[in-house]
């Protein structure tokens, strides 16, 4: 898939049965939040017509419904945000902001997060909280450098579509945010993406003023 | 592959149970009839209750990722409170005066509890607050009824004490 076509591509039948074909299982949470994004800046119609759209591509779901601790396949998270993105016409932006949205509202972060603001300790925790939504994938501190106040994040074995690469960008700026102090500016971007280099992982910058 | 099973098992009866225990501290969140909030050691808001979000007059999940401070009234205030409750980890009945969304102030009793990891780290607290700004009201004007009633009495007792002086002063003038 050229990731540059993102955009404006309709996802085709072909592309839905690729990503379904996929292994690892996913926090119910995951769609609560979705869920809760569409409420947020839309109607309860509007989260029809996703649930619509994802029965259509096969997935029997009702976001809302989800059971947070309950365990889906990671093929539905994807099409979940793939549903989103194709029901309201958004581009990456707008699903950047409802993996920013996310960390707000997951019942997982609030249950089982330590936002340590000690951020050593809080990148310690980074794999374990990986692993408490998703049985698929790995996710590493690849480097920390407090004094530059820079966190490199690894996400090895997790290449399920580039959509949902810059869900994560959004979810990592908050997720980190929330160990910061009121005044710290963080920002994210994703410095290597194994749909655009053919590498082994996507990779995350992640950067704070305090 | 009975191994296998009987992990597979476990993991199904444990998800069930997290599943139950999630549905039910939901619930807490709904019906405590006190309003609470949660936040992370910085005092980022994590969660709040269903009657925090009524008292204070925000929608659900409105306050999430935003600073405790911003319900201070006084900066002085929230200063004062969280050096006194970082040093303590547990508080009761601190009164301050907060503010709603609309701005409107509230006096209030926070009393607030650390929460800690096996390793002994603070990883958030727990808040709770008591709206007494009726009781304060009630206080304040019963204060100035009494000090209005002092005042009368004050003057009444002058009164008096000015008629039996002038009751005396008569009764000489008579004798004389």
């Amino acid at each position: 898939m050229d990731i540059n076509l993102i955009k404006n591509i309709m996802i085709d039948n072909k592309e839905i049965q690729k990503i379904l074909a996929k292994q690892g299982d996913v926090r119910g949470a995951v769609f609560q939040t979705d869920a809760n994004y569409i409420l947020k800046v839309g109607s309860p119609s509007d989260l029809l017509k996703v649930d619509n759209q994802l029965k259509q591509w096969g997935v029997g779901l009702q976001l809302k419904d989800a059971k947070p601790m309950g365990w889906y396949p990671v093929a539905w998270r994807v099409l979940s945000l793939l549903a989103i993105k194709e029901t309201f016409g958004w581009g990456e932006e707008e699903i950047r902001k409802i993996g920013e949205n996310a960390p707000k509202v997951s019942v997982i972060v609030k249950l089982f997060f330590k936002l340590f603001p000690d951020i050593g300790k809080f990148a310690e925790q980074i794999p374990k909280y990986w692993a408490k939504h998703y049985t698929a994938g790995v996710l590493e501190v690849a480097k920390l450098d407090k004094a530059n106040k820079e966190l490199i994040l690894h996400l090895k074995d997790f290449a399920f579509h580039p959509l949902f690469c810059k869900y994560l960008e959004g979810y990592f700026q908050t997720a980190t945010k929330l160990t910061r102090v009121k005044e710290s500016v963080v920002t994210v971007k994703e410095i290597q993406c194994s749909f655009r280099t053919q590498t082994a992982y996507e990779a995350y910058q992640i950067n704070w003023t305090k | 592959m009975a191994q296998k099973d009987f992990f597979e098992k476990r993991e199904k009866e444990l998800t069930e149970d997290l599943q139950v225990l999630e549905g039910y501290i939901k619930s807490f969140w709904e019906i405590l009839p006190i309003p609470v909030c949660s936040t992370n050691p910085i005092f980022t808001i994590l969660e709040t209750g269903r009657t925090f979000d009524i008292l204070f007059g925000y929608g659900k999940d409105e306050l999430m990722g935003s600073f405790l401070d911003a319900l201070f009234e006084r900066e002085d205030d929230f200063k004062r409170f969280s050096t006194q409750f970082s040093q303590e980890k547990k508080l009761a009945n601190f009164e301050v005066v907060l503010r709603t969304k609309k701005g409107k102030n509230l006096s209030v009793l926070i009393s607030a509890i650390a929460r800690e990891d096996e390793q002994g780290e603070v990883v958030g607290h727990l808040f709770s607050f008591v709206d007494v700004s009726l009781i304060k009201k009630t206080e304040r004007e019963l204060r100035e009824k009494v000090e209005e009633l002092e005042k009368v009495n004050k003057l009444m007792i002058g009164r008096e004490l000015k008629m039996v002086e002038l009751k005396e002063e008569i009764k000489k003038g008579k004798e004389k």
